[in-house]
């Protein structure tokens, strides 16, 4: 058999057994491997072995009561934080190689992410989706489950002095769960706020540049786009017994608030648990 | 093969769903020499009879081979219809917007008229190009109503949704229309489409039916995207390959018979379940090497190429290339039963021959 050089690095990188893993998650692929959000397993697999080796690697990442998530639909809510998105690429490599059954975690993309050349085509390939209402019903109905933010953009772009504050709390997730008949499993992660410390948010330059936040942290923009990598800070991940709430989906605001304070107060118990807990940033 | 995950979503207003079927029973009469010029309901023989606009295009062959033996079909065009079916129907050549239409009507008085005509040549100005899609659908719609005719389909397209960043997956027939109002071709496309529903809303005793399907393909229709891929050098943007529906030129066939049949109105996406594909994917399927434009340089390029008549490419079609489009087919499968019966890689394999064999043919 002749040597072929990219089987031979997917095998050294674990893709094989990845894809096996994916295969268990029940899907709704066409012919070609694609399911009608831009999802391909083929491709979201080799992403994965990378994220993965990052996972395991570089934030070293622990799970506690992942198998709190329930079989079925699902809306996962967690707390934002650390300039980049990596709490969501860390959530997403949790449910497919932590969690059993294996999950895929669709995110809930801002509208600008699919004007982004290169990351318009990997996010779907990895299962990702744009936050849209008709979007995660259809999934939902699907049982599949969702990785929402409830603190959306804000809460990424929070800076040094507010880590671990809870900004507000967007309704739209508890609607959702509510019309679909979804469990919401409140989800708390530790480690985020001090990989990229912002100490100041540059908000006119953000503006300017169509992003919801600029942050300036010790090293970035000083030492240019290299000082904007994300430290590898020790990341853990708490996952709370699922809520599930009955009410009208399109009940007023009084009625629907209280259940996300509740999720909300979840939330916040968990990271003060977890930063208790915590011995160090880094190990 | 997938199964079909889309959720009904009923939101169509009251009133636009009676199942009862409209006219008067048949009557079992002698057959009177006028027999022919009376719609069916009065005809002894059952045969519907069908006006159809656009004979003589290629969706317009398309539909002569699916409608010959089972209508009495009457052609309209203002080209001359040169068709192996020509024998078997009655043609009149005729423009839309004229006086000339509304008599072949009253002649005629079909039972249904389904209206495929659409001119989307780019190298037609787009003021001819105006009156005769828009004013035409305009002037055909009031000419059914005056002349009674029971049913009347409209073939649109999914294109009238748009390609946007915002797009949800599976668009349902409520989706606002956002197609670039800045080309022509869609803009009129979207003024067809928007009147027809007003006009459908005004006369309910009228029932309409009007169908959006998503990329039509085949050997004989010329949709937009055929345009595209038969550029000579195939433009796609780097970093984007976003989500598309294509369809096979025999089902929308299938799907328009279907809507003549059904005794209801309603406007519907016509799309296969499971046939959302990656652009990439389809350009692949269909033996096309596309060539990588950087998105900064796109929009400027395809401007100047096409303000100097280089290009056969329109600016705004350039969000086609960026943003998905995936649409809803569910409500077709509820309400018409009409489900495509050809598959996204059988479809691309036909239009992978035919577009070969228009190669060899055009050497």
């Amino acid at each position: 058999m002749a040597f072929d050089p990219w089987k031979h690095a997917e095998n050294a990188l674990g893709i094989p057994e990845i894809r096996e893993r994916l295969r268990r998650i029940p899907n709704r692929l066409n012919e070609y491997g694609y399911d009608a959000w831009g999802f391909h397993p083929e491709t979201a697999a080799r992403v994965l072995s990378l994220a993965y080796a990052l996972y395991r690697r570089y934030w070293r990442v622990e799970v506690h009561g992942i198998e709190r998530v329930p079989h079925g639909r699902v809306v996962l809510a967690a707390n934002h934080s650390g300039q980049l998105p990596v709490d969501g690429l860390l959530l997403w490599v949790a449910m497919a190689m932590e969690a059993d059954p294996p999950r895929i975690a669709r995110g809930m993309a801002e509208r600008w992410f699919p004007t982004l050349p290169y990351i318009s085509i990997l996010m779907p390939r990895m299962g990702h989706v744009l936050g849209d209402p008709t979007n995660c019903e259809r999934l939902l109905e699907n049982g599949e489950a969702i990785l929402v933010f409830p603190e959306g953009a804000r809460g990424c772009g929070k800076t040094w002095w507010h880590r671990y504050e809870l900004v507000d709390f967007g309704q739209g997730f508890v609607r959702l769960a509510l019309k679909t008949r979804s469990p919401i499993v409140p989800i708390a992660v530790i480690g985020g706020e001090e990989q990229m410390p912002s100490l100041y948010n540059w908000e006119t330059l953000a503006r300017l540049l169509g992003m919801p936040y600029f942050p300036v942290t010790p090293t970035f923009p000083l030492l240019g786009p290299l000082g904007g990598l994300p430290l590898p800070t020790k990341y853990h991940i708490y996952f709370d017994e699922p809520v599930e709430f009955e009410g009208d989906p399109d009940g007023p605001d009084a009625e629907i608030v209280p259940m996300v304070e509740v999720v909300k107060s979840k939330i916040k118990r968990m990271i003060e648990y977890g930063l208790e807990q915590r011995t160090s940033v880094w190990w | 093969m997938s199964h079909d995950e889309e959720k009904s979503v009923r939101e169509v207003p009251p009133g636009l769903r009676e199942g009862a079927p409209s006219g008067p029973p048949p009557r079992r009469t002698e057959p009177a020499p006028a027999d022919a010029a009376r719609p069916a309901s009065e005809r002894a023989t059952a045969r519907k009879k069908v006006l159809l606009t656009g004979a003589a295009s290629g969706m317009g062959a398309v539909l002569l081979r699916h409608m010959a033996d089972l209508y009495d079909v009457v052609g309209v065009d203002e080209e001359d219809l040169e068709d192996v079916h020509r024998s078997k129907i009655v043609f009149h050549q005729a423009a839309l917007g004229k006086r000339q239409f509304e008599d072949i009507l009253r002649r005629e008085r079909p039972d249904a008229l389904v209206h495929v005509s659409f001119r989307d040549d780019p190298k037609t100005p787009a003021r001819v190009r105006h009156q005769t899609n828009v004013i035409g659908t305009m002037r055909l719609l009031d000419a059914s109503q005056r002349t009674s005719v029971a049913k009347v389909v409209i073939l649109s397209s999914a294109a009238v949704y748009g390609a946007l960043p915002d797009n949800p997956t599976f668009m349902d027939e409520t989706q606002p229309l956002r197609a670039s109002q800045t080309y022509s071709g869609l803009r009129d496309r979207v003024e067809v489409d928007t009147y027809a529903q007003a006009w459908m809303y005004k006369n309910r005793d009228v029932r309409t039916i009007i169908l959006r399907p998503a990329n039509v393909l085949g050997p004989t229709v010329h949709s937009s995207f055929r345009s595209y891929i038969e550029l000579p050098r195939v433009p796609v943007l780097a970093g984007f390959d976003p989500m598309m529906q294509i369809i096979h030129e025999d089902d929308v066939a299938r799907a328009i018979i279907r809507a003549v049949d059904a005794p209801r109105s309603g406007i519907y996406n016509l799309a296969g379940s499971g046939s959302a594909l990656p652009l990439s994917t389809v350009l692949a399927e269909l033996g096309v090497s596309p060539f990588p434009v950087p998105y900064p340089l796109a929009l400027p390029l395809s401007r100047a190429l096409w303000a100097l008549g280089l290009s056969g490419f329109p600016p705004p079609q350039i969000d086609f290339l960026r943003y998905p489009q995936v649409v809803s087919g569910v409500r077709a499968r509820e309400d018409l039963g009409f489900e495509p019966e050809i598959q996204p890689r059988d479809c691309l394999a036909a239009m992978r021959r035919a577009l070969s064999s228009a190669r060899r043919g055009r050497r």
